[in-house]
């Protein structure tokens, strides 16, 4: 597959080096700035369609508030160990929160994220904790690939 | 006939449909759910006093639809209160389950209950497949390999192993064994004719609901009895139980005013989250062999959705009257498709336990003894 058929990922926040390399086969990735207005500039020039997001940790805020600004153009998001600063506001991007079981900060933001988005799936992962994202073990990787490749679909396990 | 009364134990507290599945618990009330269970538990129990052949009880996950996840714990409180009258588990969602584990607790109930078991197996409803994490997929082969070993669990004399596609076990031997021989009276539900076929391969009776025309019900029948004829089997009335929602008031104008209330939230609240899920496991698996039933499936929820109560009791989907109009409709399903057994659902949304109840004794009263001989 080359980059120019490939879907086009944004990345924001703290590099996970597992996930994105197990990603770029995938995805063609952009490295997002940590400023909304920066971010909406920043896809303005990307070839039209949505396109997904990543966030870790702080990154999440950054997201929420470009799936806000621009809602058109942003597909699925995944918020990986999120932190926010403050209580998050609603918006219509379909969400993958992942969390470690064992991040008991981390879990709070999961329920509030869980609680204000109108479609949002939060999942704790095993034998992880609030470095979920630099971890990035298989299971967060199999989840992520997972939902970029079939939206809430993922939620029904495929056979074989 | 016989006939079986059957409770799905609703959650009646909630306000407002929940807006996605799975339903969010936080408004879970603890009290309110004690109350619930000791007041449907209780009605169960009075069916036998009522007359009743069985009651039975499905297993549901995920939603406000039904309380009861493991209809076993529920058959296990009533062999406790109850001394005739058959135990139906309508049934366990076997390709979710480990199917030792339901011979296990089957072998169990039967025991306790004096060999009074039902065992129904049913593959469920498309949604229910995600609350497991079972692919819907795999929901026909794991149903067909998982009865196999129930049956082989249930008789064989001596310790075995399983190696199958979707089962391996090294050594399989429990304990209770069932007391009814050779096993438990089974029943498999079937919704097409495919499906209907599928169920007479086994030793089982048919189940069927949500009947929508009773054409399309008589030839999903109709193919029951070929398929068991094919494996040398030759069932009759006996075999065959057709399920549906009753309401069985004074008159025919307050029988149809209750159950029109009870519906609304039914249809309105209870059914609301499922189908979002319903939606993408339809959309994306192969839950159903092909198109054609995937579209039957939902066409004949929407077609009972949108009639009048009136037109449901025309159509044969519903049993709702006065005692001598239930007893003029359920001889028609007799007539009609040859059912020996009705499985009555009287517990519909928000129906009042107490109409329940009043119902179960007018069937007793003034309804039975005019079908028990057909």
């Amino acid at each position: 597959m080359n980059d120019a058929t490939k879907r086009a990922l944004l990345w924001i926040g703290a590099d996970a080096p597992a996930l994105r390399g197990a990603l770029d086969q995938e995805y063609h990735v952009l490295a997002g700035a940590a400023d909304v207005d920066a971010l909406v500039a920043q896809i303005a020039g990307e070839p039209g369609g949505r396109l997904d997001v990543i966030a870790t940790g702080d990154g999440a805020a950054c997201a929420l508030a470009l799936a806000a600004a621009a809602p058109e153009r942003v597909g699925h998001m995944v918020l990986l160990a999120p932190r926010l600063a403050s209580a998050p506001t609603p918006v219509e991007a379909r969400a993958l929160v992942l969390v470690g079981a064992a991040d008991r900060a981390g879990s709070e933001t999961g329920r509030a994220l869980k609680s204000a988005l109108p479609h949002c799936h939060l999942t704790y992962v095993w034998g992880a904790g609030a470095d979920l994202a630099a971890e990035a073990s298989g299971r967060a990787i199999a989840i992520v690939s997972d939902f970029l490749a079939r939206g809430e679909a993922f939620l029904v396990r495929q056979a074989g | 006939m016989q006939f079986s009364f059957f409770h799905l134990m609703p959650w009646t507290g909630l306000d407002e449909a929940p807006s996605e599945w799975p339903a969010p618990n936080a408004g879970f009330d603890g009290e309110r759910g004690t109350q619930l269970y000791e007041t449907y538990i209780s009605t169960m129990a009075h069916a036998e006093a009522c007359g009743f052949d069985w009651v039975g009880a499905n297993e549901h996950h995920y939603s406000p639809y039904s309380i009861m996840s493991n209809c076993n714990l529920i058959g296990a409180a009533l062999t406790q209160r109850t001394s005739d009258i058959k135990i139906a588990m309508l049934g366990n969602l076997l390709p979710l389950l480990n199917p030792v584990r339901v011979a296990e607790e089957y072998a169990m109930l039967d025991v306790m209950s004096g060999g009074r078991l039902v065992a129904g197996f049913v593959r469920g409803i498309p949604h229910e497949y995600i609350s497991y994490n079972i692919p819907p997929d795999e929901s026909r082969t794991r149903m067909r390999e998982a009865l196999n070993i129930i049956l082989k669990a249930w008789t064989e004399p001596e310790p075995f192993g399983w190696e199958g596609e979707h089962y391996q076990y090294r050594a399989i031997s429990i304990w209770p064994k069932p007391r009814q021989k050779p096993h438990p009276l089974m029943l498999l539900s079937a919704s097409s004719e495919e499906s209907a076929d599928f169920v007479g391969a086994f030793p089982a009776m048919v189940g069927l609901t949500l009947i929508s025309d009773l054409d399309v019900a008589a030839k999903i029948i109709d193919a029951y009895r070929a398929s068991a004829r094919a494996h040398g089997r030759e069932v009759g009335p006996q075999d065959i139980l057709i399920g549906q929602q009753t309401c069985i008031c004074e008159t025919d104008e307050e029988a149809q005013e209750r159950l029109g209330e009870a519906a609304a939230y039914f249809h309105r609240v209870l059914m609301r989250p499922q189908q979002d899920a319903q939606r993408i496991i339809l959309q994306k698996t192969r839950f159903f062999g092909d198109e054609n039933q995937s579209a039957y499936f939902q066409k004949r929820l929407q077609t009972i959705k949108g009639r009048t109560i009136k037109e449901q009791i025309e159509a044969g989907s519903i049993l709702c009257g006065s005692p001598e109009s239930v007893v003029r409709q359920i001889r028609r399903l007799r007539d009609k498709l040859g059912a020996g057994r009705i499985n009555m659902n009287m517990k519909i949304g928000t129906m009042p336990d107490e109409v329940v109840m009043r119902g179960m004794e007018l069937f007793r009263d003034r309804v039975l003894p005019h079908v028990r001989d057909l």
